[in-house]
């Protein structure tokens, strides 16, 4: 060892091991979270004796799974899981409708509308991009859309429910950026994601000019007013939840809980799923949040030896070499696009925050700032080849192949991209509301 | 035989792991009630509701060994044919087997013996017995994960890889 330290710095060397040794483990297929343990105890036994590497690293393990807030996650994934079955997407279409009315390409609006009316009540893009997308796919088919150029809005406005609270992904930022509110969070992540939903609006509204794409009727006011009271309970849920966790009545998690038996109770009304749909909802729910634990679990481990190999002031030293906070911050993103292009979102999160996060602070960026532009970021890597959940469920939904509708996603992604620069460097998108609220 | 033996253990962590999560609802939403209806706020329960979640999520990940549907990066594994695919997979899993033989077997038995007289704030449970699920989802994960090890050596045909992430 001592020969490889006396022409390496121990950190660098630390970082090289970990990184060198996790990217491998990507490569070759191993679970992420298998991989993020394995490489961490595989540094930390350069620096600790094994049997205390692999007891501390057991410790971490379970101590980055011991929180309360953590519990939101499976409460909202269950949310959303419910959704899906219940019947809230056709009505929320049906609102959006009513909204995207006389646009050029209405059907375009509509679905980008009903994504964000979904994802602010399910905390999730993937079940944005199936229950939506899969109700409005045949109706854009049956008015000649293009099917390609629909399920392209639809996957580029999906992760808008990632922004739009409630968010599983704000709370993981949450914890993981060491307790920053989750109710800043939460407010603060409308501007960015209705900013993404415009922007999406703005290029589908170019593009259906220009091929022509039919006006939907607009009803009249006696359906207009059955439409929105047929969606009101769906969107009460925003008011009781949203409401609930930023008005302190309960916490992020008790909200979680109550928004899970409210899509519950909303889904028994609707006469939308049978035992058996709730049963395997149950199931693919245990599963999905027991990867996602999982995975936190094992970031302990890895966050634990970041620290105690000092990795992140590595790289926060030479990052302020470069001495200007705009180009530092467009080093992050350029870096978090590529990252999401492979890995999805939660990983990404659990193994970034901590080493950008404090270079951000430091620069004078808000951790609520920070947070949302983070997660725009890796939104828009779920949404690219050659791992994108969003990319993939969108395609299946709408029965095209990634190969076609990569083309007509280009421009949504331009355009995404121009978003998040807005995002990165005008923080009041992002910390706006939440300050006028008095959260931050 | 083998398939069988599988197949049970999955059935029955799934069950399991459906139980606890209606069980968290439940208990999360009691503890709402009982802070604004009873007004006697329920102490039990967020740590209940803590230790709870540790155990499903272990169960479940488990579990998600024996369906590989842990999130990973599926190309590789998909470009290879034949032997050198087996060999992969086999690497693959007997990383997975390292991590829980050494991680969640070795270190969690010393966690559960060095805390047998540690005890929890609230329900004044030892934090050992808490701590036994890492052992016990060590020995799940090496049954599942060893099970499909053997399948997919033995098998003549294509062995089914890990699915792509679509999942989350």
């Amino acid at each position: 060892m001592d020969i490889i330290f006396s022409f390496m710095d121990e950190a660098l060397f630390a970082a090289i091991c970990l990184f060198g040794f996790f990217f491998a483990f990507l490569i070759t297929g191993v679970p992420i979270s298998v991989g993020i343990a394995v490489s961490s105890i595989l540094t930390a036994l350069f620096f600790l004796p094994a049997d205390t590497a692999y007891f501390v690293a057991t410790q971490k393990m379970f101590a980055g799974m011991d929180s309360f807030t953590l519990l939101a996650i499976p409460f909202f994934i269950l949310s959303g899981n419910l959704m899906n079955k219940g019947g809230i997407a056709i009505r929320l279409v049906n609102l959006s409708k009513l909204i995207s009315g006389k646009l050029p390409g209405s059907l375009a609006h509509t679905n980008v509308i009903a994504n964000m009316l979904f994802g602010s009540i399910s905390g999730s893009g993937i079940a944005a991009a199936a229950a939506v997308g899969g109700t409005m796919a045949p109706l854009q088919k049956k008015e000649g859309y293009d099917p390609a150029f629909s399920a392209a809005v639809n996957i580029a406005s999906a992760p808008c429910g990632i922004l739009i609270p409630p968010s599983g992904p704000l709370i993981l930022f949450s914890l993981v950026s060491g307790g920053t509110s989750v109710s800043a969070l939460f407010i603060g992540g409308y501007g960015p994601g209705i900013l993404m939903g415009v922007s999406i609006m703005v290029v589908a509204f170019i593009i259906a000019s220009r091929k022509n794409y039919p006006i939907a009727p607009t009803p009249d006011c006696k359906q207009a007013l059955h439409i929105v009271l047929d969606a009101m309970p769906s969107l009460l849920m925003v008011v009781v939840v949203i409401g609930g966790i930023v008005a302190g009545v309960f916490t992020a998690t008790e909200g979680a809980a109550v928004a899970a038996l409210y899509s519950f109770l909303l889904s028994l009304v609707y006469r939308m799923a049978t035992w058996r749909n709730y049963l395997e909802v149950l199931r693919t729910t245990a599963v999905m949040s027991a990867s996602i634990l999982f995975l936190i679990a094992a970031s302990g481990i890895m966050s634990y030896v970041m620290a105690i190999t000092s990795i992140p002031d590595v790289i926060a030293e030479y990052l302020m070499q470069f001495d200007s906070p705009v180009l530092i911050f467009m080093i992050m993103n350029v870096c978090l696009l590529l990252v999401g292009t492979f890995m999805d979102l939660t990983p990404a999160v659990l193994i970034f925050t901590p080493i950008f996060l404090p270079i951000a602070k430091d620069l004078g960026m808000d951790p609520v700032h920070f947070g949302l532009m983070m997660i725009f970021n890796l939104g828009i890597g779920n949404m690219t080849p050659p791992v994108g959940a969003v990319l993939f469920v969108g395609c299946s939904v709408g029965e095209v192949t990634i190969e076609q509708v990569f083309k007509p996603l280009l421009p949504f992604f331009l355009v995404l991209i121009a978003a998040l620069m807005m995002v990165t460097y005008i923080p009041a998108i992002s910390t706006g509301l939440p300050r006028m609220l008095g959260l931050i | 035989m083998l398939r069988k033996i599988k197949s049970f253990v999955e059935v029955a962590l799934a069950s399991i792991t459906s139980a606890m999560l209606v069980m968290l609802v439940a208990l999360a939403i009691w503890q709402v009630f009982t802070r604004y209806v009873l007004k006697t706020p329920a102490l039990f329960t967020e740590e209940l509701l803590r230790f709870s979640m540790i155990w499903m999520g272990l169960l479940g990940a488990a579990y998600a060994f024996g369906i590989k549907q842990h999130l990973s990066l599926g190309i590789v594994p998909a470009m290879l044919k034949g032997k050198k695919r087996k060999a992969l997979v086999l690497f693959n899993d007997l990383v997975v087997l390292f991590f829980a033989f050494f991680i969640l077997f070795m270190g969690g038995m010393r966690a559960v013996e060095s805390s047998m007289q540690q005890f929890s704030p609230i329900l004044r449970l030892p934090m050992g017995q808490v701590y036994y699920i890492l052992p016990i989802t060590a020995v799940l994960i090496f049954l599942l994960q060893g099970l499909n090890t053997i399948l997919e050596l033995t098998s003549s045909e294509e062995p089914v890889t890990a699915m792509p992430d679509d999942e989350k």
